[in-house]
């Protein structure tokens, strides 16, 4: 019965791991737009206290990594030094 | 005594948070360690009917948090392993709100300093009494069904454990069914493993004793200890003792501990 199941059947649970992939990547995503852009502008503000950067060309995003963990990551362009006074 | 406190949780409901509860603190305790044993599904209360001991409960976590007795007073000893296992039964007629997290802290608090283990069956849902049970444990066992609704909530729980500090021990697969895992036809716990970013903690198999059991007023894993779904239990509470343990190999259970093989590299 098995065997044949396993030649003839639909195998349901590839069914179930592929619909679970797609959903738990979904459901990591747990950043929503306000927050990051309000982390953004919190951590902009400590970067500047120890560099010049470029503010407007900064960004921060989120990316799903192979093994379905999010990275977040910023780029921050920095000018130089933070100028003394 | 500087016990730890460890929640077993899940997320989705009736997947068998109580059942584990009641087992493996039952198995903790034959291990020798005193164990306290908190039902933190208030408004419902379970765990005192899987235990048998509903006639035995006189006070409950309500009457301790608003100071009507002692913690010490409230408890149950079970009188199967009178030493080394006790029940902190819930309230009936309060609702989940009706305990303040800190007071709920500061009976955790408590219970740790009078037991090695203290384990709380938490409530289905990521609400008040999901988070009251959760906030003040130093570990957490997370349950699942081999069923994608279940596993989706596991993954979600899990991220709310790890925001409250919550160190995650892993995931017991309960209601295996091995027949449906071999046709294809159920997720294994190999799979679940691959989806879930947890250590796995162990395999409870599907088996109609555990109704049996629940009808006669005891823990499985006293009526059975050797039936496969007892030695699952006791081999979880190993685990979560030492969380190199590798279960035994017998003859007799060759099949079912096969189940465990990759849990030793051979999968
Ligand atoms: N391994 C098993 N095999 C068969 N039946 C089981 C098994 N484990 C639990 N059950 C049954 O599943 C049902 C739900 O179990 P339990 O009450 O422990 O779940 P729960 O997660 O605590 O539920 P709730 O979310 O409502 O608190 C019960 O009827 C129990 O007897
Ligand atoms: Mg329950």
């Amino acid at each position: 019965m098995s065997w044949f199941s396993d030649l003839f059947g639909r195998h349901t649970k590839n069914d179930a791991k592929q619909r679970l992939e797609v959903m738990l990547i979904h459901d990591r995503g747990i950043f929503d737009n306000a927050d990051l852009e309000q982390m953004e502008k919190e951590i902009l503000a400590v970067v500047k206290r120890y560099a010049d950067i470029e503010t407007g060309a900064a960004e921060i995003c989120t990316d799903k990594l192979d093994n379905g963990r999010l990275l977040l990551s910023i780029r921050v362009p920095v000018r130089g030094q933070k100028s003394r006074r | 005594m500087a016990g730890q406190c460890i929640v077993v949780t899940s997320g989705k409901g009736g997947v068998g948070k109580t059942t584990i509860t009641a087992n493996v603190g039952y198995a903790l305790a034959s291990l020798g360690k005193k164990v306290l044993l908190i039902d933190g599904d208030i408004g419902l209360k379970n765990l005192d009917s899987v235990l048998g001991l509903e006639r035995r409960v006189v006070y409950d976590l309500f009457d301790v948090i608003t100071n009507r007795i002692e913690l010490e007073d409230a408890l149950v000893k079970d009188k199967r392993l009178p030493d080394n296992l006790f029940l902190l039964a819930a309230s009936q007629s309060h609702f989940k709100e009706d305990v303040p997290e800190e007071k709920f802290s500061e009976v955790v608090e408590e219970a740790k300093e009078l037991f090695e283990y203290v384990l709380v069956d938490s409530p289905a849902g990521i609400e008040h009494g999901f988070r009251i049970s959760s906030r003040f444990a130093d570990r957490a066992v997370v349950v699942t069904v081999p069923e994608v609704p279940s596993i989706r909530d596991v993954d979600r729980v899990v991220g709310l454990l790890e925001n409250y500090r919550v160190s995650v021990d892993g995931v017991v697969v309960n209601r295996l069914n091995q027949t449906l895992v071999r046709q294809g036809n159920m997720l294994s716990p190999q799979d679940i493993l691959d989806l879930l970013e947890i250590p796995l903690l162990g395999v409870v198999p599907e088996d109609t004793l555990i109704v049996q059991a629940v009808n006669q007023g005891d823990p499985l894993i006293y009526k059975y200890p050797n039936s496969a779904v007892g030695r699952a239990y006791t081999n979880i509470a190993h685990k979560l003792l030492d969380p190199e343990y590798v279960p035994q190999e017998t003859k007799k259970s060759r099949g079912f501990w096969s189940l465990f093989g990759f849990l030793r590299g051979e999968g």
